[in-house]
């Protein structure tokens, strides 16, 4: 565990499970060790957060659930997207893009024209 | 234990929240621990940090199941309709596979429910639907009752003074007014002779019911007035009838009996006032006044609307006193009279109520009959489909679930059994109808109402639960294991389920055909009642002359321009023994009479005057009729006006009245005594005669002779003995009667025979209905009997196959499957006599010369189905002979 590492940003943890499970069906293990390769563990999920967001996504009609067995040969429930989960995944990941070009800019920005001029 | 196998079968069909979620915790807890213990941490320790890394387990596992458990249960809602439409299906699927149980199950469906559909229409038609007048509950018949010799005071029509006082002097009507009786005009129309249904009404009889014209206007009050203007509202169907639904009627003139008339509207053909069946053609203003002095003519229908709020019991009491009042008043004539209060609505439909529940409640018998056939194919079929069943438990289908698709066909069997039963109930309705004829109130058919619908559709859902419960209940019941294992062996209980449903089916029967058997005897009592006529052979018609206005103005011109004439050439028809006129034929019409004082008797009020019914006859008619002239002589043509007139009486009179004396050559009085209102003498006494119905004993009757008539005689009949088919000489006389008369309506030509058959066809049809509904729960009751005994035999064959092997003979296995149908049959049958017993005590009302515990009746009956009971259940036993005990001992 690093001590550096962020904790994902409220409301993104949605846009995230919808992305990891756009390659394949995933149970929640499987979830958390993609996205901390694919984050590189700077970004931080508490394994136990992660399980209500699944049921409350499944109960959404985002996902649908299935029974299987694990790699290590043990029974697990595994997620896959529904029809619905696509198109969410496209939606949120589009206007998650404009929010941080959005917010870039608004970082990139030099300040107020003239403020100093109108203090003095 | 019964409680953790129930979550294993749930666990199928619906998922167990917490125990998956658990298990999903459970698996990721799982492998982090792997994964510490592949670092070299030992089992504990790296348990003790996949716990540390998970976070906090307990949180999140509350949170998935309450998220879990909301959602399953929105998505239940959901299934259940998924589910039904899903059975529903299926259950589609698998009843157009079994054809043959299927088309048998819903056409014995259909008989049951056809007979419901048909009554309870009839009866929405007539005791449910509104009146069809403004605010009907508000309309009140009211009757005068008067003192009768023998006590029962019954309720009469009223005479014109009572009318008056009661109307200016009751407080509970907000209107009262009243009808003439109706009698036939002849419409003189060009070249076709009508004969029109017409009655005087009072002028504001119709704005008072609430009736208005579809054409034209109603009566002014001015028109009410004696010689006031000769003005005439006829009906609608009389407007498109007899003149094309001309537009311009109003204001045309008809000439009715002689009197040009001017149409002033046309009233709705629903209107039948002041009828009950009989639609009437046209209605006259009431032009008549009141004689000073006298109170008599008691001849008017008489209602008065209620005062909103106002109830029949206040009227009742109101119009009781003015009644005792009058009574005070006027004793002479009016002691010892009331009056009586009944709702228009129980003047038209209150002798059918009890008829018409009667008769559904017999409909509901045979639905409850059919509903047990129904069920016991659908036991036997869901026999067939145990293993299925037991299958589909395995699998973890719930009970509910199960229930559920036997219900879905039972559903289905009902609704297509309510299809074919609106097709029988619709020809029912109509040829049910068609044979009432009046009997029925006017225009009684199906309709498609909200109460109709309704009806059918609780029909549906309820007979589907009738039948299908059961067989729902007991599949879904199922012993699992055993039936998996042991197939459609073991039928036992099935069986006792179905003998049950043959026990009760009996039961209904014996009740059905109890009440049958009832009616049948009633009908053969009155058949087989003496009329006192011979009505063989005798041809009637009606003859409406009417008197008064040209071509007859006096009873004499009518008696020597038309009857005496007439009379003469039908006699001299080939074929025709005799001849003669009465005005209200027996048995047809009747409703004439009064009181009467005997010369030399004084009578303190009118109560103690003679009563009797009056006739008008011309020469030949008793001889035509073979009624016997027991004393004195026939009226004869020398009977003539001028000199004292004559009457004859029959002996219920003669004996009534004049007790141990010669009733001929006395004297009869008739109202007050005057020089144009001489005393009449009786010259004969004849035989009596059923004048109202077979069932009414003859009553005390006075016959005037034609040319003495001095009222109105429209319904005059022609009665011809002939000496063979006397249909066959009705073209010969009304040819005669046309070439004296070209504008003499004739109609209603039947032979006598049919008169008196007619008189009894309220009781006929009652009798076909409740004889139709006995039949229908007979040939149920068979077809359940024998589909259970055949059942049980091919369920036996395996049983009967050692029996015969060991050397049984087939004889005594056939008498054991004959024994037992026997037994279920008996026991339906004592079951059935006690309810039988209670139940045709409602037809007390309508049973005549027969009791309604009859033994002879029930006897029959009884013995009846015993014998049906056995053919049905030897011929499945006859079966027994087949059985090949090597095959039978094979069969699984």
């Amino acid at each position: 565990m690093k001590t550096d590492e962020m904790d994902v940003l409220h409301g993104t943890l949605e846009l995230l499970v919808l992305k990891a499970l756009s390659w394949n069906a995933m149970h929640g293990y499987n979830i958390l060790d993609w996205f901390r390769h694919a984050t590189e563990s700077e970004l931080r999920i508490e394994d136990a957060a992660l399980y209500p967001a699944l049921h409350r996504m499944e109960a959404r009609g985002l996902i649908e659930s299935e029974w299987g067995v694990s790699d290590n040969n043990r029974r697990a429930k595994f997620y896959q997207l529904t029809a619905a989960g696509r198109r969410a995944l496209r939606s949120q990941a589009a206007s998650w893009e404009r929010y941080v070009s959005i917010v870039a800019r608004v970082l990139a920005n030099p300040g107020p024209v003239g403020g100093r001029a109108r203090l003095a | 234990m019964r409680e953790a196998s129930w979550r294993r079968y749930a666990r199928f069909f619906r998922a167990d929240v917490a125990a998956d979620v658990d298990e999903e915790l459970e698996f990721h807890i799982q492998t982090l621990t792997d994964k510490y213990v592949r670092a070299g941490h030992s089992p504990t320790q790296a348990r003790a940090m996949a716990l540390d890394e998970f976070g906090n387990g307990a949180r999140a596992r509350e949170a998935c199941v309450d998220i879990d458990t909301r959602h399953a249960r929105a998505e239940g809602r959901g299934n259940h309709w998924a589910n039904l439409r899903q059975d529903l299906r299926h259950a589609a699927r698998r009843l157009r596979k079994a054809g043959v149980f299927t088309s048998v199950t819903v056409l014995t469906l259909a008989l049951g429910i056809g007979p419901n559909i048909a009554i309870f229409s009839i009866i929405n038609s007539v005791l449910l639907r509104p009146l069809p007048f403004k605010n009907p509950d508000q309309i009140i018949r009211i009757y005068e009752t008067f003192p009768v010799p023998g006590g029962t005071s019954g309720p009469g029509s009223v005479s014109l003074d009572n009318f008056l006082d009661w109307r200016a002097q009751s407080t509970v009507f907000s209107g009262m007014s009243l009808a003439d009786y109706p009698f036939s005009a002849n419409l003189q129309e060009p070249g076709k002779p009508q004969r029109l249904l017409v009655t005087n009404i009072g002028v504001d009889a119709f704005p008072l019911l609430g009736v208005r014209p579809v054409l034209g206007r109603q009566f002014l009050p001015t028109e009410a007035t004696p010689n006031g203007s000769a003005v005439v509202l006829i009906s609608e169907s009389l407007w498109r009838r007899q003149y094309a639904a001309d537009p311009n009627i109003v204001g045309r003139k008809i000439t009715l009996d002689g009197v040009p008339r001017t149409v002033v509207g046309v009233i709705p053909a629903a209107i039948v006032f002041p009828n009950r069946a009989t639609p009437m053609d046209a209605w006259l203003p009431l032009q008549a006044q009141p004689a000073p002095g006298s109170r008599d003519g008691h001849r008017y229908t008489v209602f008065g609307r209620l005062r909103p709020g106002a109830t029949l019991a206040q009227a009742t009491a109101d119009m009781t006193t003015i009644a005792a009042r009058i009574a005070t008043e006027y004793p002479i004539g009016q002691t010892g009279r009331s009056v009586k209060l009944v709702t228009w609505r129980e003047t038209v439909v209150g002798q059918l109520r009890p008829q018409l529940l009667v008769l559904l409640g017999a409909a509901c018998m045979v639905l409850l009959i059919a509903c047990a056939n129904a069920a016991s194919l659908l036991l036997a079929r869901a026999a067939g489909r145990r293993r299925e069943v037991a299958v589909l438990a395995a699998l973890g289908a719930s009970r509910w679930r199960l229930a559920q698709q036997f219900l879905c066909e039972s559903l289905l069997l009902a609704m297509a059994g309510t299809v074919v039963a609106f097709g029988l109930a619709v020809a029912a309705v109509r040829a049910i109808v068609a044979a009432a004829g009046t009997n029925l109130p006017y225009d009684t058919r199906i309709r498609f109402d909200a109460r109709v619908i309704v009806f059918i559709g609780g029909t549906v859902v309820l007979t589907a639960l009738v039948f299908g419960m059961l067989p729902a209940i007991h599949a879904a019941r199922g012993k699992l294991q055993s039936d998996l294992r042991d197939g459609d062996r073991s039928g036992t209980s099935r069986g006792g389920l179905r003998h049950l449903l043959v026990i009760g089916q009996f039961a209904l029967s014996l009740v059905l055909l109890a009440g049958a058997g009832l009616m049948l005897r009633t009908f053969e009592s009155l058949v087989d009642t003496e009329t006192g006529m011979r009505v063989d052979n005798v041809l009637t018609m009606h003859v409406p002359v009417a008197i008064g206005a040209p071509p007859y103005t006096t009873a004499q011109e009518a008696l020597d321009r038309f009857a005496r004439p007439m009379l003469a050439q039908v006699r001299a028809l080939p074929g025709v023994q005799a001849a003669g006129m009465i005005s209200l034929l027996p048995l047809q019409d009747y409703g004439n009479n009064g009181n009467f004082g005997i010369a030399g008797q004084s009578y303190a009020s009118d109560a103690e005057q003679p009563f009797a019914e009056f006739r008008v006859v011309t020469p030949g008619y008793f001889g035509t009729l073979g009624i016997p002239i027991e004393r004195g002589r026939d009226v004869t043509e020398a009977d003539d006006g001028q000199k004292q007139p004559v009457v004859l009486i029959n002996d219920v009179l003669a004996s009534h009245y004049f007790k141990g004396q010669d009733p001929v050559g006395k004297a009869l009085q008739f109202g007050p005594p005057s020089p144009t209102n001489p005393p009449a003498t009786i010259v004969g006494v004849v035989g009596s005669v059923h004048q109202t119905t077979l069932d009414a004993k003859p009553k005390a009757e006075l016959y005037f002779a034609l040319a003495e008539a001095q009222r109105r005689l429209s319904d005059m009949s022609l009665v011809v003995r002939t000496t063979s088919d006397p249909a066959a000489a009705t073209h010969d006389i009304t040819r005669v009667i046309r070439k004296i008369d070209p504008n003499q309506p004739i109609y209603r030509v039947e032979p006598m025979r049919d008169v008196v058959t007619e008189s009894v066809s309220d009781r006929k049809l009652y009798l076909d209905l409740l004889a139709g509904f006995a039949g229908l729960a007979l040939a149920l009751a068979i077809a359940g009997i024998y589909g259970v005994m055949s059942y049980s035999v091919t369920q036996r064959t395996r049983e009967f196959g050692i029996r015969l092997a060991l050397g049984a003979d087939s004889g005594r296995v056939q008498r054991l499957v004959v024994k037992q149908g026997a037994l279920l049959a008996g026991a339906g049958l004592l079951l059935g006599v006690p309810i039988g017993l209670l139940l045709t005590r409602s037809l007390a009302a309508v049973l005549y010369g027969v009791k309604p515990g009859d033994p002879l009746t029930f006897t029959t009956v009884a013995l009846l189905l015993a014998l049906v009971a056995l053919l049905a259940s030897y011929l499945p036993a006859r079966r027994v002979l087949r059985v090949d005990p090597s095959i039978a001992m094979r069969v699984d």
